[in-house]
């Protein structure tokens, strides 16, 4: 056992419970304000109704926090839970953990996934979720110790590292004495960069046994690190138990082994023909994004680029260390997640260090790369490197990067008020710098560090910047930064980031393909029914502990053959049947659905909540819908006349380029708008947006509660 | 032409694709060798990954 030998500032001590049918039954409440550990039982109506993951997550985080709760109060929670079937082992993409706070961004919920090994572990250390809350008024580390049935809240000591990657190998000295305590160990954390902005990154450990070294994958999204470390959490850290394939105890272990048996074999056999993940990761998308006109590049200006090819999927597949596995979780052969070994760092505190660097994944390369103008992919290596460890989310990072780059470029901000740094497109090294100065909370960095919202608020007030433009450019909605696709000629995507509960991530929604390529989409009603199974259907993934690539990232091409092949049913028929396997309820497709229905609508309920969640902020910067300047019309000339002809029966020769520009915004805005309309009518929701209490009784979430917060915006 | 050089032409670089020809789907393997005859209802639906 262990030696840690830190000041324990309170301790807990349990029976530890091995998962029955998914679940193990309770959940673990720590107060690092208040120094206070206590269990919480999990009851089958919370089962029912939440399901778990994200379910849980919002339903513990709902009775913990008041109506005026923001980000920073003590009562703000985060909270973090896997699900029913996260853990398991036989099928691929099963081990994710979700997270979940009031963010510091947006001033509501956020969620955000991470594979790692954290989640399942906590469960099989006998806690369905781990609730934390109060601030500290010190360091602290939470020691989750299974074997010993004994959680900790430890003072952290002064020589606690402030980054993630020194502070895992800190972590690996303290906590564990074999190799096989390392294996059997997760812990989350984050870095400085999360003390000094508001988009700080949570990174979720992984033991990888043949490197036998810590990596990292990051719940990324709207700040969770940043409150994390507000709370002043170090890590949380826990051991689990040794466990097996049935560490869930499932209801019906043949049926997993078989269905998971079945796509793995079609994993082997499409991958190399298809997307190749197992060797590219996501990162394949960058050629595709490209091809068809959907990368980001330069602020969302464009969506392709003549330099894209230096920074392709085809580059990373060589750059990336091969023939090693995966390590996210056990058994997943699709197996994304790559790292790229022995890279040597080049600038900042860490330089001439050689480590280890996770990833770069898509929406990495698309952001710190191509939206910033840059093509290098040792400069990507670099910045995804210090944005893991300083525990800054890549995607907020690259995207508010690219604004303040077109912010320069525009003559809205002058190297005088960046401190001398000029940040046109494609500097490589003031982009470093002002991430340099975003973890250390210094400078030009500072101010960037609180996102795009805060920054149009800045640069309008203090430097007379031109607010309406600000508003047009800057790719936020709800506060938080875009993910990395461009949606202009996609109005269902439009919809797909704008119409979201948390802000602008693509986990909801990725219509862009049903939509622009392959017009199956053609209608309000059309667009408004995928806008609402897509983002249900996704988010259940999210309450049982499961990751979205394996539903849709290599296919069998049987699945051509379906009634509907964009929903991959013979892969929804896995699902069903692994959360049939793993809790013994025996569902059909449409509960699984129903399941999500209830959650989102919860959630979108805990919005109005806090303050928020009605029409208005599910509004989208202009440039989401169309181009906002005279280069972004001229760049794609020929698409935006035509489209003057097709859509508004009007002759572009007769117009101005700004009456061109105008005729766009109008037609597309109004379109937007007609979106909205149909999607609150789809999803059971008034003109405002507010879900009617018919929709929340149907769904038996009708608490008076909920109730009341609804009635006020009747 | 083939199905093949008709998504060349067209830059559908994605390879998940479900292809049909007159309403008859198209193997992937097959398609450079299946012909697209004149006035053919081509199909090339791009299943979403990505996101």
């Amino acid at each position: 056992m262990t030696s840690h030998q830190l000041l324990v500032l309170a301790e807990f001590s349990y029976d530890v419970r091995q998962p029955e049918r998914g679940y193990a039954g309770q959940t673990l409440y720590v107060n690092v304000g208040e120094t206070r550990i206590a269990a919480k039982s999990v009851d089958e109506t919370m089962k029912r109704t939440f399901i778990g993951g994200r379910g849980f997550d919002l339903w513990l985080l709902w009775q913990g926090v008041q109506d005026t709760t923001r980000w920073s109060d003590p009562e703000n929670e985060i909270v973090i839970s896997s699900g029913p079937c996260g853990g398991t082992t036989q099928y691929p993409g099963s081990g994710k953990s979700i997270a979940a706070t009031i963010s510091p961004l947006t001033d509501i919920v956020i969620d955000s996934n991470a594979g790692g090994h954290f989640g399942p572990y906590l469960k099989f250390a006998g806690w369905d979720a781990i609730e934390i809350q109060g601030n500290a008024s010190g360091d602290v580390i939470i020691f989750v110790n299974g074997p010993a049935g004994k959680v900790q809240l430890l003072a952290a000591p002064e020589d606690c590292p402030p980054d993630t990657h020194q502070l895992g190998a800190w972590v690996n000295e303290r906590f564990a004495e074999t190799e096989e305590d390392r294996q059997l160990m997760a812990f989350l954390s984050t870095g400085r960069g999360a003390e000094h902005t508001y988009m700080g990154c949570l990174n979720f450990s992984l033991y990888d046994r043949k490197r036998k070294d810590l990596r990292y994958k990051q719940a990324g999204r709207g700040g969770i690190g940043t409150v994390f470390r507000h709370k002043r959490v170090k890590a949380v850290v826990v051991r689990t138990c040794s466990f097996g394939g049935d560490a869930n105890q499932p209801a019906d272990l043949e049926r997993i082994i078989e269905t998971g048996a079945a796509m793995h074999r079609e994993v082997a056999r499409w991958d190399a023909v298809q997307n190749r993940m197992r060797h590219r990761g996501t990162a394949y998308l960058v050629q595709i994004m490209d091809d068809y006109d959907l990368l980001p590049v330069k602020n969302f200006q464009y969506g392709s680029h003549p330099d894209t090819a230096r920074i392709n999927g085809e580059v990373w597949e060589k750059t990336y260390t091969q023939n090693l596995p995966d390590g996210c979780w056990y058994g997943c052969t699709v197996a994304c997640a790559h790292a790229v070994d022995d890279y040597r760092v080049r600038t900042g505190p860490y330089a001439g260090s050689c480590v280890i660097v996770d990833g770069p994944e898509y929406e990495t390369v698309a952001g710190v790369g191509s939206n910033c103008g840059i093509f290098d992919p040792t400069v990507i290596l670099e910045i995804n490197f210090y944005c893991d460890t300083y525990g800054i989310d890549t995607i907020s990072f690259g995207t508010t990067m690219a604004f303040v780059m077109e912010c320069y470029e525009a003559g809205m901000l002058t190297a005088e008020q960046t401190g001398g740094l000029q940040l046109n497109f494609g500097n490589a090294e003031g982009a470093l710098e002002v991430l340099h100065q975003m973890a250390r909370g210094e400078g030009f960095g500072r101010l960037v560090g609180k996102g795009i919202q805060r920054m149009k608020d800045y640069f309008a007030t203090h430097f007379g910047a031109d607010r309406a433009f600000l508003d047009e450019i800057g790719m936020e909605a709800k506060g938080l930064e875009y993910s990395e696709y461009v949606t202009k000629e996609s109005l269902a995507q439009q919809g797909g980031y704008g119409l979201t509960n948390k802000g602008p991530q693509h986990d909801e929604a990725w219509l862009i393909f049903m939509d622009q390529v392959n017009n199956q989409l053609p209608t309000f009603a059309d667009k408004a029914e995928a806008l609402h199974y897509f983002p249900m259907w996704r988010t259940w993934f999210g309450l049982c502990g499961f990751c979205k690539l394996p539903w849709n990232d290599v296919v069998d091409p049987k699945n051509a053959e379906s009634d509907d092949p964009t929903k991959i049913p013979h892969h929804v028929e896995n699902y069903v049947r692994i959360f049939s396997g793993v809790t013994g309820r025996e569902v059909t497709a449409d509960d699984l659905i129903r399941m999500s229905e209830r959650v989102y609508n919860f959630q979108r309920v805990f919005n109005l909540r806090l303050g928020k969640g009605l029409r208005a902020h599910d509004a989208i910067p202009y440039r989401s819908a169309g181009p906002v300047t005279p280069a972004e019309y001229q760049s794609r000339q020929a698409r935006y006349d035509q489209q003057i002809v097709e859509w508004l029966d009007l002759d572009p020769t007769e117009m101005s380029l700004e009456q061109k520009l105008t005729a766009h915004r109008c037609h597309r805005m109004a379109q937007y708008e007609q979106l909205i309309d149909a999607v609150y009518a789809r999803r059971g929701w008034t003109s405002k947006g507010v879900p009617t209490p018919e929709t929340l009784r149907s769904l038996g979430i009708d608490y008076p509660d909920v109730l009341a917060v609804v009635e006020r915006h009747l | 032409m083939t199905v093949q050089n008709l998504l060349d032409e067209l830059g559908y670089t994605y390879p998940h694709l479900v292809v049909s020809v007159d309403g008859n789907l198209v193997r992937h393997d097959a398609y450079s060798e299946t012909p697209v005859p004149d006035g053919a209802d081509v199909r090339a639906i791009h299943l979403m990954a990505g996101g």
